[in-house]
């Protein structure tokens, strides 16, 4: 059998070898691209870690409205300082802790499993119109895969301080974040927001 | 065995290199493929088909919550249905303004409430079985504060010794005894046929209060929920204390109506349940209920 010469194929090969190598790199990239690579990155899997975070949020919510474990931490409020009960000098809550029940539920819930979670309460203002959010707990700024939850409670006249007060600890008297919006009993509705991202 | 190599020549190499890579390349973006179409199946397949109402139970829920309060708090300010109506419509607004922001419409108005009559007696010590409140229609929040030091001490006789409310339902009669044993206070339930049986205790702390309507039991900061029940299955229509003497205290209870009421109980009207109209508007939900709010009323 002849053989063909094999000294004129050398640019050929280079060029093969080159499409070769190209075919490769495009096939790695788009695998790499295509798949869920870590719990992190965004993916249509990382869409059932959201869904469980929120889920998880939402309950703990529920349960702290039921029990009124919630009302207590919105009412937590150290009237004479100005801040949350306990809390250090920016008046909220730094740090993951156990000040009151609800807040020592996330704790134990969330942060033990390295979720990390931001609490704001949102409130309408005296005429009742705008709204005004403050933060009630801040441990940082929410990764882009984040997810809230929220829960409104309505606080009346009669609801009571469960931080250090001046007088009877009644929100009619007693100096307190939120406004009051009505001249009847009505006080304020505060909406309560978790975030939540993985750590 | 032949030499594929040396028949396949060096300078033909690159035709193989290539078919290799080409195979590798097809290998790998089938499993990416592969793995993509799994992910894609498993979201697609946990997706909920139905519309979601946990919102609107949620919205239901805050709702009632809020309205239960605002009778609570005009019932200690004389219970003013007027006043308890004015609250429920300010909410409206608020509400509405609220969940705009989801982009749900939403809306809470008053529809009606309904009277009643708190009876309160600081005074338990009226004899062995006296009636409290006869012909009682429908009760809620009635509750028992005791000073667990008054109570009886590990009585022998729980049923002739320990302090008791009486619930007379149309069933029969049902005793709740409470006193204290081993450093607990105790309820135990009794009726015509079986004899007093333990229900629930708590560490002895001052003031004690069972709340028999909401089957629970506190002393100082700390409160159990009696799983098995502190308020009579059937309807309850007369309320009597026995063994008055048993204990210090006062006992409490908010009803819609009686027939008699003993000499020694106060009474003073109050709002007994108010009814609210809900709404809860999505593109993919539509929620309208009427909701009766009656805070303390038997589970």
């Amino acid at each position: 059998m002849n053989r063909k010469p094999t000294t004129d194929r050398g640019q050929a090969h280079t060029v093969e070898a080159f499409i070769a190598a190209l075919l490769l790199l495009s096939a790695l990239l788009f695998a790499m691209q295509a798949t869920a690579v870590t719990p992190l990155s965004a993916s249509t899997s990382n869409q059932h870690i959201e869904n469980q975070q929120r889920a998880l949020a939402d309950g703990l919510l529920s349960t702290a409205a039921d029990d009124g474990s919630l009302r207590a931490t919105v009412l937590h409020w150290n009237a004479s300082r100005g801040g949350f009960q306990d809390s250090g000098e920016a008046g909220y809550y730094q740090r993951a802790g156990s000040q009151t029940a609800f807040l020592d539920a996330l704790n134990e819930t969330l942060a033990e499993r390295r979720i990390a979670y931001n609490v704001r309460v949102r409130y309408f203002d005296a005429n009742g119109t705008g709204v005004s959010t403050d933060p009630l707990v801040s441990l940082g700024q929410p990764s882009n895969n984040a997810v809230t939850a929220s829960r409104t409670i309505t606080l009346t006249n009669e609801s009571r301080l469960t931080g250090d007060c001046t007088g009877d600890c009644r929100l009619e008297t007693e100096p307190f974040y939120a406004p009051s919006v009505d001249d009847g009993q009505l006080y304020n509705r505060v909406e309560v927001r978790i975030t939540t991202w993985r750590m | 065995m032949a030499d594929v190599t040396d028949q396949l020549g060096c300078g033909e190499r690159g035709q193989l290199l290539l078919i290799t890579a080409l195979a590798l390349a097809v290998i790998l973006l089938t499993v990416a493929l592969l793995l993509n179409a799994a992910v894609y199946t498993e979201n697609v397949a946990t997706r909920e088909t139905a519309a979601d109402s946990r919102d609107a139970i949620a919205f239901r829920g805050e709702a009632v919550d809020g309205v239960a309060d605002l009778i609570r708090t005009e019932n200690h300010g004389g219970g003013d249905a007027a006043a308890v109506a004015a609250g429920i419509n300010a909410t409206g607004p608020l509400v509405d303004r609220q969940q705009a922001r989801s982009g749900v419409v939403a809306a809470v108005s008053f529809n009606g409430t309904t009277d009643g009559q708190r009876l309160t007696t600081d005074s338990l010590d009226n004899g062995d079985d006296w009636a409290v409140v006869e012909g009682a229609d429908g009760a809620r929040n009635v509750t028992l504060s005791v000073d667990p030091t008054s109570l009886a001490d590990s009585p022998a006789d729980v049923e002739a010794d320990a302090l008791g409310v009486r619930f007379v339902t149309t069933a029969g009669n049902e005793t709740r005894y409470v006193y204290r044993e081993g450093g607990e206070v105790a309820i135990d339930a009794a009726n015509e046929t079986h004899s007093p049986s333990r229900q629930c205790s708590i560490p002895t702390a001052d003031p004690t209060t069972v709340d028999f309507t909401g089957d629970r039991l506190s002393a100082g900061s700390a409160t159990v929920d009696c799983f098995r029940g502190l308020w009579p299955e059937s309807t309850v229509e007369d309320i009597r204390i026995v063994n008055g003497g048993a204990g210090d205290g006062a006992f409490a209870a908010t009803v819609r109506g009686y027939d008699t009421v003993n000499t020694n109980v106060d009474t003073e009207g109050v709002v007994y349940a108010a009814t609210v109209d809900l709404t809860y508007r999505t593109p993919e939900v539509d929620f309208e209920t009427t909701v009766r709010v009656a805070p303390g009323e038997p589970r």
